[in-house]
């Protein structure tokens, strides 16, 4: 088995990268992940280097694959009828498009307390953050948010 | 849509109010946003056409997702934090540990990471990779039976949720800092042996394992792991006299996770030798507690204070 350490070093971070992407939970992509080393590892004598990281890859889509084959689409996808956007959404959605001061984990965060209805536990889960990280995303957001409402305030009967 | 505690600032609340509405309103308005998962899982060609197609259709109509899912792309939010690699990292190494493979390249990946040194600054993130791990990796749910050539585990008519499972395999932590490298420590030979000796567990070879674990217990009688495991692998061939002493000695060693995984099949070797006022008050323990095990050991003493009075 020599040099699968330096395979693993080499190749580890993408391969986490890429099972992220497909899965979007964090603690899934650390098992595909293993899953696709593990299975490097059996087939070890067999795989060519220059094979990688696409074998790697390939196994942790066909994981991902099966994942999602196997989940239900009730479970994934509950589909009630949405209600009208508000004003809120309305604002909420102008000043994330256009708010040049917010950077991508401002506004992840944002939509995921905002549109999603996530606790700042979860968002950090789901982004791989601290809970202080997104406390302080949040915070600034809000801040940035009631700045730009100030500057157009809500107009009566709105 | 995920459950949302009440974390809510009044910050917050002051301005959903300023707008009339609030975050229950906000979270059924959207409520047929996908996942972010799925969102992302759409990009990369892993769901059928189905649902692909009708994450498109919803992409194509809601601004929020579109901004999610190009944020969540671009912030480089899919990096792995050093306590994720290293929890992946362990993984390999307990399913790698002492394989044929493993043996024949001269002790294989275990023995390769665990002569190399860590950096000390990396100990605190693997302990802590570690406790994070225990404690999210217990079993939920019931896992099925291996099917091997090897004695079957057998089913017991009642309690229903008191059956024989196989637990995953895990470290504690100090098992782990041997990864430091120190030559020769009596707590290096003992991972040495252990991961040895839970080779066979791994591949379901439990009469291999009970023989292998007994031997590393009468080296090593205090490795939690090692009478842990001894006493899973004797439960799982119906020895349940046998595995008492081990599964009590791995309880009265701990630590906590441990503790309760010993006292989960404790449990069940007493209720197999006919002591269920025992085996009743061990699972009162898990009953109490807030382990993964509380509820079935709930519905266990229930089940087992239902049952009539059992042979002394």
């Amino acid at each position: 088995m020599d040099g699968f350490e330096e395979i693993y070093r080499q190749h580890f971070g993408a391969v986490f990268r890429f099972a992220i992407h497909c899965v979007g939970r964090r603690e899934l992509a650390e098992d595909l992940t293993s899953e696709a080393f593990l299975e490097l590892y059996r087939n070890w004598a067999r795989i060519d280097a220059s094979q990688l990281p696409g074998w790697l890859i390939t196994v942790v889509k066909n994981r991902a694959t099966d994942h999602w084959r196997r989940s239900s689409r009730e479970e994934l996808f509950a589909n009630p009828p949405a209600e009208a956007q508000t004003e809120f959404d309305l604002r909420l959605g102008g000043f994330l498009l256009e708010n040049k001061a917010l950077k991508p984990p401002h506004r992840a965060c944002l939509i995921l307390r905002y549109v999603h209805g996530m606790n700042r536990e979860e968002i950090a889960q789901k982004l791989g953050l601290t809970g202080n990280q997104v406390k302080s995303y949040l915070q600034y957001g809000l801040q940035l948010l009631r700045e730009e409402l100030s500057r157009n305030p809500r107009k009566a009967g709105q | 849509m995920s459950e949302r505690k009440n974390d809510i600032g009044p910050d917050e609340q002051e301005l959903l109010k300023e707008f009339g509405t609030s975050f229950e309103a906000l979270s059924a308005r959207h409520a047929d946003c996908p996942k972010p998962e799925l969102l992302l899982a759409s990009q990369a060609g892993v769901l059928d056409e189905e649902m692909a197609g009708s994450i498109a259709t919803h992409l194509g109509k809601c601004a929020f997702c579109q901004i999610l899912l190009r944020d969540l792309t671009e912030a480089g939010l899919d990096a792995a934090r050093p306590e994720e690699e290293q929890r992946v990292r362990r993984q390999v190494l307990v399913a790698t540990a002492g394989s044929a493979k493993a043996q024949k390249a001269g002790g294989g990946i275990l023995l390769v990471w665990l002569r190399r040194a860590v950096p000390t600054a990396a100990l605190a993130g693997i302990v802590l990779a570690v406790v994070v791990w225990i404690r999210f990796h217990q079993p939920i749910g019931p896992v099925p039976a291996p099917a091997t050539a090897d004695v079957q585990p057998v089913k017991t008519a009642a309690p229903s949720v008191l059956q024989w499972e196989k637990l995953p395999l895990k470290l504690q932590a100090s098992s782990v800092l041997v990864m430091r490298g120190k030559p020769r420590t009596a707590q290096e030979k003992y991972v040495a042996e252990l991961t040895g000796a839970l080779a066979p567990y791994r591949d379901d070879n439990f009469s291999e394992a009970a023989q292998k674990l007994t031997k590393v217990t009468q080296v090593f009688p205090d490795g939690v792991e090692a009478q842990l495991y001894l006493g899973i692998s004797q439960l799982s061939l119906q020895k349940n006299a046998e595995a008492i002493p081990p599964l009590a000695k791995a309880q009265q060693l701990g630590p906590q996770t441990f503790r309760e995984d010993a006292t989960w099949y404790l449990a069940l070797a007493l209720q197999r030798e006919g002591n269920t006022k025992q085996s009743v008050a061990e699972l009162g323990k898990l009953c109490q507690g807030k382990s993964s095990y509380s509820q079935r050991a709930c519905t266990g003493v229930q089940e087992l204070s239902a049952l009539p009075v059992a042979r002394p």
